[in-house]
Formats: structure tokens, C-alpha cells, sequence
């Protein structure tokens, strides 16, 4: 068949090695979750001298991990005053979408070095922008504590950029990494992506010339 | 040992930086090569991206939460039937499904609606015929929110064993299948509107 492995093949080894990812969250998640809360912390911590941020593990409804914004200045003496949690799931959040990126890569039929190349940068990539995100997140909640200035105008926007990301990434990021970096004509031929109006195969200047 | 001259020195200094410049010509050449080769999955990540943003700014207008809405409230009343059929006496208020002993609200995040558009926009942005573009915009439907129903009926019904064992499949279990159905869905929904047979 042209094109190499036949769509039926990587779809049953994706979803082995999906599910199997997925499980292993019941022997790896609660040592993720302490380097991610590490690695938040190390990233969001990096604020001006007024915001105090800390990353707790939080049991409830709306998350496992919990970032707490503190303005130092609005504190009173006794340490009370106004406080922003923001409560997330790491399991869905963070670890979901690096499975899925994790078993779409290492399910397409290339070279192993090739794989784990992109296995690695596709995982350090997928952790920027989760990082990114919770890193907007925390400025557009800070706003609320007088750490950040948002204009009123925009910031409907904003919360709806959010809305949107947060909802999106977790499942759209991983597929999109995962045609970015192993994007190959042979092997997307397999799904028919070297036809971009879906007729014959696209050739390149090279392919043309030889 | 080597001497080195201040002559040498400065011979290899402009030796390294034309390799320097060469080597940037190089990386120029590749990032150019690699955006020419990659111009259809640019296009076609972009159309998606595109889609998938604005199909979500529809979702978060009034008339996008409304209907969200009234898909929530069509997903409890029908889970309600089928929990009906199985035996469960239950009583539908708004997007909240009661029955003797607990009670399950239908949330608008549990509409599966943005499994749903990610669909859309995969499909949309995919070149094919308009005819196989609806059937896979109607296959997805039916697939998502058949799937939707299913979750929230086995959750009503876990909500009623234990507490931890609806934590389990509502955080771990559910959302997995639904991703994995949705891949699952699109991949062979491509391998279909390409004509790429998925068996051997």
C-alpha cells in the first residue's frame, strides 16, 4: 500500500498506548504532580516584589492543584485579606494531553530516533504552553488584587481567550504538535495530507525536478 | 605547542565568523525548506486553528450559551428516559436529574460540545468533498453526543454506588474515552475521505 502502514494499524496502536498512558496515572500521577507543582512553582513564582504566589495540593471538586495569589500590600497585620485561588486538574490539564501527543508520536510508523526526538520536544513544547496558559491565567486573576492592570474594554476578551484556551488545548495542541513535528509526505500520504485540495499528491520543487 | 600570531588570530576570527554566516545562510535555507515542504499542513493547521477559535467565540456569545443550554437540558431529559427504561425512577428540573437518593446536574462543560467543534473544525479544514464533509459533521455529531449520553447515564447511575467511583470515571475514565473516540473518529474519517482502506 502506498504510503507505508495503513491507517487501521496506527489507530489500534494509538489507542493501546493511549490507554495505557492514561493508566499509568494511577503508579506516576501523585510523583507528577509534585514536579509539576515544582515546576509551576519555579515558573510563576518569578513575580513582582507585592504578588505572593504558592502552589498547593487542594482535594475539591474544581482541582487537585491549587495557585494562591496573595497581594502583600492589601494584607493586614494578622494576615488576613482579599485572596485569588485558582483550582485546576493536573491529570487533565497537563498529563492527558502529553499522553495523547506521547501515543499519536510514538504510534506513526518512523524511525525510532525520529520519534524520540520529537517524543522529547514535543513534550518540553507541550509544557511551555501549559505553562503559558497558567501563566495568563494567574496575570488575568491578579488583576482582580490590583497586581496587573487590565483595561475594562478588554477584558470580556480576555476572560473569554481563557475560556477558550483552556477548554481547547488540552485536546487540539497535542494533534497539531503531532502533525507539525513528524509532518512527512510518506507518512501523511497515509491520510491523504500530501493532497491539499484532496486530488493527486502534492510535489515539491524538488520532487518536480528530478 | 602552537603560537598564535595576531595575525592568525584574526584570520581565524573571520574564518569562524563567515562559518557563522554560512551556517545562519544554512538554518535560513532549512527554516525556508522546511516551511515549503510543510505549506499544505500549515494551511490546513491554520484553517483548523481559525475554526476552532471562532466556532468557540460562537460558543461563548448569549445565543451560543443558550443553545449549550438547551443541550444540557436535552441530554439530562434523555439520560432521564433511558435511566427511566432501566428501572430508575427519576424527575428532570432545568439540567438537574433527581431521583430517590441523588442528583446529577448536567453542566454546560458536559454538553461534549467542544469535542464536538474540534470535529467540526478538523473536517471543515480538511479538503473533500462537501458530501463527505456533512456525513462526517453527522457522523461526529451522533458519535459525540451518543457518547455524551452514555456518561452521564453510567455517572447518574455511579453516583448512586459511591462517591469515589464517580470521581474515578468522571475525571479519568470518561474523559479519556471521549478524547480517544474523538481521534479514533477523525482518523478514520480521513482514511475514509481519502479512500485509504483501513485494513490491509
Amino acid at each position: 500500500m502506498k504510503g507505508g502502514i495503513p491507517a487501521g494499524r496506527f489507530l489500534l496502536r494509538f489507542v493501546l498506548l493511549f490507554c495505557f498512558l492514561q493508566a499509568s496515572w494511577i503508579l506516576c500521577g501523585d510523583c507528577y504532580r509534585v514536579v509539576f507543582r515544582a515546576m509551576a512553582a519555579i515558573y510563576l513564582g518569578r513575580g513582582d516584589s507585592r504578588q505572593e504566589l504558592s502552589i498547593e495540593p487542594v482535594k475539591t471538586a474544581r482541582g487537585d492543584t491549587r495557585v494562591v495569589i496573595v497581594n502583600r500590600s492589601l494584607m493586614a497585620a494578622d494576615g488576613s485579606g482579599p485572596v485569588r485561588n485558582l483550582d485546576f486538574h493536573s491529570r487533565s490539564l497537563v498529563w492527558s494531553p502529553a499522553c495523547l501527543l506521547s501515543a499519536l508520536i510514538l504510534a506513526s510508523s518512523v524511525p525510532w530516533p525520529r520519534r524520540i526526538r520529537a517524543l522529547g520536544l514535543g513534550l518540553i513544547l507541550q509544557h511551555g504552553a501549559i505553562f503559558l496558559l497558567l501563566g495568563f491565567c494567574v496575570w488575568l486573576d491578579s488583576a482582580a488584587l490590583g497586581l496587573a492592570h487590565v483595561p475594562p474594554h478588554t477584558e470580556r476578551m480576555l476572560v473569554a481567550a481563557k475560556e477558550v484556551l483552556l477548554r481547547n488545548l488540552p485536546l487540539s495542541t497535542p494533534v497539531l504538535m503531532w502533525i507539525f513535528m513528524l509532518y512527512d509526505k510518506n507518512l501523511f500520504s497515509t491520510y491523504g495530507l500530501d493532497r491539499p485540495m484532496g486530488g493527486k499528491p502534492c510535489q515539491s520543487k524538488t520532487m518536480l525536478r528530478k | 605547542m602552537k603560537k598564535v600570531t595576531k595575525s592568525g588570530k584574526k584570520e581565524s576570527m573571520s574564518a569562524s565568523r563567515s562559518t557563522l554566516r554560512s551556517r545562519g545562510q544554512v538554518f535560513c535555507f532549512r527554516v525556508q525548506e522546511a516551511c515549503r515542504s510543510r505549506k499544505v499542513v500549515i494551511i490546513l493547521a491554520a484553517k483548523f486553528a481559525f475554526l476552532l477559535v471562532a466556532l468557540n467565540v460562537l460558543l461563548l456569545a448569549p445565543a451560543g450559551r443558550a443553545v449549550v443550554y438547551w443541550i444540557s437540558q436535552a441530554n439530562a431529559r434523555i439520560c432521564a428516559a433511558l435511566l427511566e427504561f432501566c428501572g430508575i425512577g427519576t424527575v428532570v428540573q432545568n439540567t438537574t436529574i433527581f431521583s430517590d437518593s441523588s442528583a446529577l446536574t448536567v453542566l454546560g462543560g458536559c454538553s461534549a460540545v467542544e469535542v464536538w467543534f474540534f470535529l467540526v473544525a478538523a473536517i471543515l479544514a480538511f479538503h473533500c468533498s462537501a458530501r463527505r464533509k456533512i456525513v462526517g459533521l453527522c457522523a461526529s455529531l451522533a458519535l459525540v453526543q451518543g457518547i455524551n449520553l452514555l456518561r452521564i447515564t453510567t455517572l447518574f447511575w455511579l453516583t448512586r454506588l459511591s462517591s469515589h467511583s464517580f470521581e474515578i470515571a468522571h475525571e479519568a475514565i470518561w474523559p479519556t474515552l471521549v478524547n480517544l473516540s474523538a481521534i479514533v473518529f477523525l482518523g478514520i474519517w480521513l482514511a475514509w475521505a481519502t479512500n485509504i482502506p483501513t485494513k490491509q
